[in-house]
This record gives structure tokens, sequence and C-alpha cells, in this order.
């Protein structure tokens, strides 16, 4: 097996299985135990790198547990706000870089990072679990249910296609690429905490607009295209966390679902389908597709899901029912 | 982690490329090109579709769940 294919394998079980093991976090309510579970599993594949495939198969499934685990419970923390799971996504890209550069450049040496792990999987331990949130009602009329998860994740994936595909000459410079990735980093981080204050169809839909040309006309200067990483990543905690919204009670489900629409996005650019993926204007077209889905997803969604919706309090007291409107 | 991972696949070792020419930022190396097989694409699809499906199914039962019982 050639290291593309170790990639794919490690990629589609990373990322395609998330909504199986999310499934059973919210089915048996164990968010933290799969988190542990999901840090001890990449721990152990860095003691078996002399077997790449297993490695992979086992970091594959470890990365899945992970997420869905500590996705939950973001969610369920969030109050249906987008703030917090766009924190929680947010630190990994700069994590893949400093991983992907120590990797190519041959410095990487496992007992660190095993210890590191295995040292987080502990404080995780310690951690109490978070109070899971009565799930809320949905509306009596379902008959925009299924539209809405489709755009949503329809918008998802095609945000896969497009940060799979997109070309940036400059790249290869080590500097500009951590600067890449913090553009990566805070687009997910502030994208929840920006919606939140200013609307989630204001903040994804124009951060999407506005990287557009600027990915695909400016794609060569850094400065330009850089700018329009973060604006490209503003959308993905909104899009998380008006999915998750509408599977109450599902969050790590919801999670892994998103982690799926974005391996079949990404699945194409690893064949030759890569060379029309990688078209500017193609690119472009798939922006635009993507702002479409997500533009007519929210407002499906607000109109028939997200209005008056009672907030439940956590805690056991008496039920004090309040009604808000969504942003 | 997730469209960041994605993104930054395009940082494939050199050695690594595609079967035919590609827009890439690297310069695909002098010799053999190493190729993702069709069988290991097959089966990465296959296990794909696999879950979309298992994924529609709950997602169904989901909505049947949370729909209003007759005489609701």
């Amino acid at each position: 097996m050639n290291p593309l294919e170790l990639i794919l394998t490690y990629n589609i079980l990373a990322f395609s299985t998330q909504p199986l093991f999310g499934l059973w976090v919210d089915t048996f309510r164990v968010p933290v135990q799969s988190a542990v579970l999901g840090i001890l599993l990449v721990a152990a594949s860095t003691l078996i790198l002399q077997t790449p495939l297993l490695a992979a198969v086992i970091s594959g499934v470890g990365n899945a547990l992970f997420h869905v685990g500590g996705g939950a419970i973001s969610l369920n923390l969030s109050s249906r706000k987008a703030a917090l799971p766009g924190i929680y996504v947010a630190p990994g890209a700069l994590g893949l870089t400093i991983g992907i550069l120590i990797g190519k450049g041959g410095y990487f040496i496992a007992w660190p990072f095993f210890l590191l792990l295995i040292g987080s999987a502990l404080l995780i331990m310690r951690i109490p679990a978070p109070e899971v949130p009565t799930p809320r009602t949905l509306p009596k009329n379902l008959r925009w249910f299924e539209p809405v998860i489709l755009l949503l994740l329809v918008s998802i994936a095609i945000r896969g296609m497009v940060g799979s595909s997109l070309v940036l000459p400059w790249k290869s410079d080590p500097a500009l690429l951590i600067v890449l990735t913090l553009a990566v980093v805070s687009g997910k981080a502030l994208g929840g905490i920006l919606g939140d204050r200013y609307g989630w169809t204001t903040v994804a839909v124009t951060g999407l607009v506005i990287s557009a040309p600027l990915l695909t006309l400016f794609a060569q200067i850094p400065a330009v295209a850089i700018t329009g990483i973060f604006l490209f990543n503003l959308s993905m905690p909104i899009t998380l966390t008006a999915l998750a919204d509408m599977l109450p009670g599902k969050s790590g489900f919801a999670f892994g679902l998103t982690a799926l629409a974005l391996i079949i996005g990404a699945l194409p650019t690893f064949t030759q389908l890569s060379i029309l993926t990688s078209h500017q204007m193609v690119i472009f077209a798939e922006i635009l597709i993507s702002i479409i889905a997500l533009y007519i997803a929210l407002q499906l969604y607000y109109r028939h899901f997200g209005a008056q919706i009672p907030v439940q309090n956590h805690q056991t007291q008496p039920q004090v029912k309040e009604h808000r409107s969504m942003p | 982690m997730k469209t960041a991972f994605l993104q930054l696949l395009s940082l494939i070792p050199p050695f690594v490329s595609f079967e035919s020419e590609v827009l890439a930022d690297v310069a695909p190396p002098v010799g053999p090109l190493l190729v993702l097989s069709t069988g290991a694409l097959i089966a990465g699809c296959c296990l794909v579709t696999v879950i979309v499906l298992a994924s529609f199914f709950v997602i169904r039962a989901i909505k049947k769940n949370n729909s209003p019982k007759d005489g609701d």
C-alpha cells in the first residue's frame, strides 16, 4: 500500500465512521469515554509505525472516536449556540500543520507524543461529565426536516471539496503555511462567536460570498488568499450547530454527519477528478453552490425550526421556559 | 480539524502524486509515480456508501420519532 492509499485509508476511517460512533455516543451517553478511548488509540498508533497500515487504521478510528466524543460535549454545552463548537474544532488545524511539518521534516519521535496524549486522556477523565441537556421538541410540521439537513450537508461537502482542491502556490513556504493555518483556526473559532452575535446567515453566507473571488481570482497573493481562507471557514461552526439543532439529542451523530459530508466532498480530489475540481472557475462554482445551499438551509431552518423554541434549563430547577428568537 | 486536514492533504510527500499531471504547488518527482489503486478507491467508496445509507435511515427514524403520533 502506497502512502497515498494510507492517507486515504486514514481519512476514510477518521471521517466517515464518525456518524456511527456518534450514534454510539448518543445512545449510551459516553462522550467522555469516547474521547478518552480515541486518544488512547491514537497514542497506541504511535507505537506501531513499523506497520503503517495498522497504524493508519488505529489512528483513524481513534481520531473519529475523539472527535465525536469532544464534539458531542461541545454541542451539549453550547446551549444551541455556535461559539463553543467552533472553538472546539479550531485548534485541530494547527496541530495538523505542526504534525505534517514534523513528519515531512523527519523529526517525528513517538514517545513525547505518546506521553502528551496519555496525559491529555488522564486530564479529560478527571473532568466531570457534562450534563446532557433535555432534547428540544421539534415542531409538528417536519416537511422540511430532511431538506434542511441535506442542504446543510451539501454545503459542508462542497466546502470540503473546495478545501481539498485549492491550489495555493506559496503554501510551501513554512511561514506562510503557519499564517494560513492560523487563518483556518481563527475562522473556525470566530465564526461561531460572530455568528451568535451578528446572525448566523449574515456571518456564514457573507463570509462565503466574499471568500469566493478572493480564493479563485487572487489565490497567488498570500495576503488575499489567507483572508479568503479565514472568511471561508467562518461558516463551519454555524453549519455544525444548525445541523445538531435539527437532530435533538443526537449531537454526536450530527457531528459525525458533518465529517462524513466533508470526506464525501474530498473523495473526488483523490482521483483524476482533482484536475477538474481544482480549476479556478470550478472552485468558484463550487463555492457558489455551497452559498446557495447554505442560504436556503438557514432560511428554512429559521422559518420552520428556529423561531420561538423553548429554552430549557439544564439544572434541576423548576422548569423556566423562555422563548428566544434565533439569530 | 476537518476542513483544515483535507486542505492540508496537498502537502502529501513529494514522492506521492496522482496518476497524471495535476496542478500542484509541489512538482512531481522524476521516476515512477505512485497511484491510487482502483481497489483502494472502490473499497473506500463502498464503506462511505454503506455509512451514508445507514445515516439516511437513522435520520428517517429520528424524524419518525419526532413526528406527532396519531391522535395528537
